[in-house]
């Protein structure tokens, strides 16, 4: 057991988790109380998140690792499987063949007009697909396997029920719906499949992609979007309730001498009350310019977002978006709730004439109308990929001016540092005018920048 | 490789996690089998219990029923901005002191003497953790929405979490007479500090499924009616995965079934829940969005009749 805790904690720091020793410790501790009979796979997990991981979605994060590395679920296919056998021994009188032959097709047809997903998991699972060892390219796995699953003949059969009227609309969205579902255990077949083939290094790659913390923004997926939202969320809170460095008196805290020396004049110097001086909370004073072309769009929501809860606080945030022209957006997220703010954002006019990212624009006409605006305080943030679409005028001319105008000015760029210097992007150019330019494309590195620059 | 999980370890586990859950039903809590297990872990690794979840859970509730179980005191630290040691572990009576100095005489030969007595026992103003550390009697020391708290307070409180000791530098490190079981509480409004989380066990308690609802109420109101309880408990989860301001917690849906229950009502409709509605939800938007919801005739049957 020992080994195999000692392995997942390698396997989870790899994935970007921080494991310390004395969590490793726990771990077996609190394994080791329990009867080896007594364990079982939800218990495990359990124990390994509230040890290892402390996550709102570490169970589900380690169910998921050991159903794929150390042991496949057979739990939801044992029983379908015989039964499964039964019914296709019975119809067709032989048993479950691979590679499409002896394909159950009428038990998967009735499956997936049934939207019986359980069924169709027992039936994926029974087929026995192996994908090749040399296969790498998940599309074409998948054709692979659809083929070889009969998804394609049962596709097709639907289709046809709904044109000769056997099936109403309903039944075909039903349908549609298994069919998806059906494509789904196929991605997980293949990825299981491919964990097994290319191991660990693969398994950690994967990992870090299910890694909420350390997923790109751009390819995260709806479910992973609303997790790196609540932690961008709560990233937004931790900077709006930091303490600066500034104090003031208060009912608590350090005692400060001059002051209570004062104080005890007026009482014929006893000192009846004690001064005590506070960390007065610090304002950010931000401006952030928001790049919110196609390319680079969903990085930009998890950046208004943030802003728009420090905003929400402070009075010194302001914040604006572009794609060819500048508009300032600070007023309309005052009026709004965030979510309804960054959905309706494309209504929005005045920042999109071409659908082009032009910085060159943008970055004149910001120096123009709000550079008198700026002061020693305010910190510039810049996000955006730099490509600039070939255009004459980059900007670069005006952003050493707004740098001199305010405290600092930063450009987070989400595309790899590889990839600054080609092509279109002209983040060479900047990154020598700005403060700082930052690779900034997953939660990790949106929080060190926030730790180690803003706060 | 395998990891040797059995089912039939399965039972024996669940008859164990099976007494420890009838004990805090008894309480009145009705626990889920991770939040039995962690429990009961932080219990035998002697080990804090970092409860993360919405506001509205039972993380507190699960606190203080724990105590119960326990026999045990409770010992509450409310956390809020601003908080330090004075209000958390301990704070010395400044103006007792000054007193006792001015009832002294000023010889100078008395000073070592008096500088000694003044920070003695007497003058020190005990705080939730400090008398959680120092009862005799272990108890139940719940640091309730550490989130709300500054980030120095966490750390402040590591050593504590960790060592079960505090060191107060005017009269040296007090060790724990006792060690108590800690539960801290969070509603995830902010990411607590990774020393901190290192030195706890976690548990995520969210919202309870329709079934385990319906048992809570089951348990609060033994003659609840069938029908009148599975729709609550599907409009209060239809609530839920509404985007609220507040989501209705579940003593507000206790206080909803116990306002429909001396009602006398058997059923829900649709004018009665738009009668009641500020009593599960506290914002105004909230509330017109969800009438709103309601006056669309598809969206009420759909609840009723998924």
């Amino acid at each position: 057991m020992e080994y195999i805790i000692l392995d997942i904690a390698r396997m989870l720091r790899d994935s970007g988790i921080r494991v310390c020793v004395q969590e490793i410790k726990d771990c077996i501790k609190a394994l080791t109380l329990i009867d080896k009979n007594e364990l079982d796979k939800s218990c495990f997990c359990h124990i390994v998140n509230a040890t290892m991981i402390k996550t709102e979605w570490g169970t589900n994060y380690i169910l998921w690792l050991v159903e794929r590395f150390f042991e496949p679920d057979e739990e939801i296919t044992g029983n379908r499987f015989h039964e499964l056998s039964r019914q296709v021994s019975s119809s067709t009188g032989e048993g479950l063949g691979t590679a499409g032959q002896g394909l159950p097709v009428n038990l998967m047809i009735e499956a997936v007009l049934k939207k019986d997903v359980a069924m169709i998991y027992a039936i994926v699972k029974s087929m026995s697909l192996n994908l090749s060892l040399l296969m790498e390219n998940r599309e074409k796995a998948l054709e692979n396997f659809k083929q070889r699953s009969g998804w394609f003949e049962v596709t097709n059969a639907v289709e046809n029920s709904l044109r000769e009227g056997q099936i109403t609309a309903q039944d075909y969205d039903s349908a549609q719906e298994s069919l998806n579902e059906w494509i789904t255990l196929l991605k997980e077949e293949i990825e299981a499949q491919l964990v097994k083939n290319m191991s660990r290094e693969y398994l950690t790659e994967v990992m870090k992609k299910n890694n909420p913390r350390s997923i790109k923004f751009l390819d995260a997926n709806s479910s992973q979007i609303a997790q790196i939202s609540r932690e961008v969320e709560k990233l937004g809170r931790k900077l709006a309730i930091k303490k600066g460095r500034r104090w003031k008196p208060g009912k608590k805290g350090r005692i400060n001498l001059n002051l209570s020396t004062k104080k005890a004049i007026q009482t014929g110097g006893i000192l009846l009350d004690l001064v005590k001086m506070q960390p007065k909370p610090s304002k950010p004073d931000l401006w952030l310019l928001c790049d919110i072309s196609n390319s680079v769009r969903r990085f930009s929501y998890f950046m208004l977002m943030f802003i728009y809860i420090i905003q929400k606080r402070f009075a010194n945030i302001r914040s604006f978006i572009f794609v060819d022209m500048l508009l300032e957006v600070t007023e309309y997220f005052k009026e709004q709730e965030w979510d309804k703010a960054l959905n309706c954002i494309s209504a929005l006019k005045g920042f999109n004439l071409t659908g082009y990212s032009h910085y060159g624009n943008v970055l004149h006409q910001f120096d123009d109308t709000y550079r008198a605006h700026l002061n020693h305080k305010t910190t510039v943030l810049i996000l955006g990929d730099a490509k600039n679409n070939r255009n004459q005028l980059d900007g670069t001319e005006v952003l050493t001016n707004i740098k001199e105008s305010s405290a600092a000015l930063y450009w987070l760029n989400p595309m790899n540092e590889d990839l600054w210097y080609s092509g279109d992007c002209v983040m060479e150019k900047y990154t020598k005018e700005c403060s700082g330019a930052y690779q900034c494309s997953n939660l990790e590195q949106l929080e060190r920048f926030v730790a180690d620059i803003i706060i | 490789m395998k990891l040797g999980f059995t089912a039939k370890g399965d039972l024996i586990r669940l008859m164990k996690l099976e007494q420890l859950k009838q004990g805090l039903k008894q309480e009145g809590y009705i626990a889920d089998d991770s939040t039995a297990l962690i429990l009961q872990y932080s219990l035998l690794l002697n080990k804090p219990l970092l409860i993360e979840g919405p506001a509205g859970a039972g993380k507190t509730e699960l606190a203080k029923v724990w105590s119960k179980y326990l026999d045990r005191n409770l010992i509450r630290l409310q956390c809020y901005e601003g908080i330090d040691e004075s209000k958390a572990l301990y704070e010395w009576n400044y103006q007792k002191q000054l007193l006792y100095i001015q009832s002294q005489s000023s010889d100078i030969k008395t000073w070592f003497n008096t500088s000694k007595s003044i920070y003695s026992e007497e003058f020190l103003l005990e705080r939730p953790l400090l008398k959680a550390i120092t009862s005799k009697k272990a108890s139940v020391l719940l640091i309730d929405e550490i989130d709300k708290s500054d980030e120095e307070f966490e750390s402040f409180l590591l050593e504590i979490l960790s060592d079960w000791q505090i060191s107060i530098p005017e009269t040296g490190t007090i060790v724990a007479a006792s060690i108590p079981s800690a539960i801290l509480t969070s509603n995830n409004t902010r990411n607590l500090s990774n020393a901190l989380r290192r030195r706890c066990l976690y548990l995520y308690l969210d919202y309870p499924n329709e079934q385990r609802e319906l048992d809570i109420l089951k348990l609060h109101f033994p003659t609840l009616k069938k029908t009148l309880g599975q729709q609550t408990v599907t409009f209060v989860r239809s609530l839920r995965l509404e985007k609220l301001k507040k989501h209705p917690s579940i003593s507000e849906v206790i206080d909803w079934v116990t306002i429909l229950d001396h009602m006398g009502i058997e059923e829900l409709s649709n004018v009665l829940i738009i009668d009641t509605l500020n009593i599960l939800l506290k914002f105004k938007e909230d509330c017109e969005k969800i009438i709103q919801k309601l006056n669309q005739k598809d969206w009420f049957s759909g609840i009723y009749n998924p």
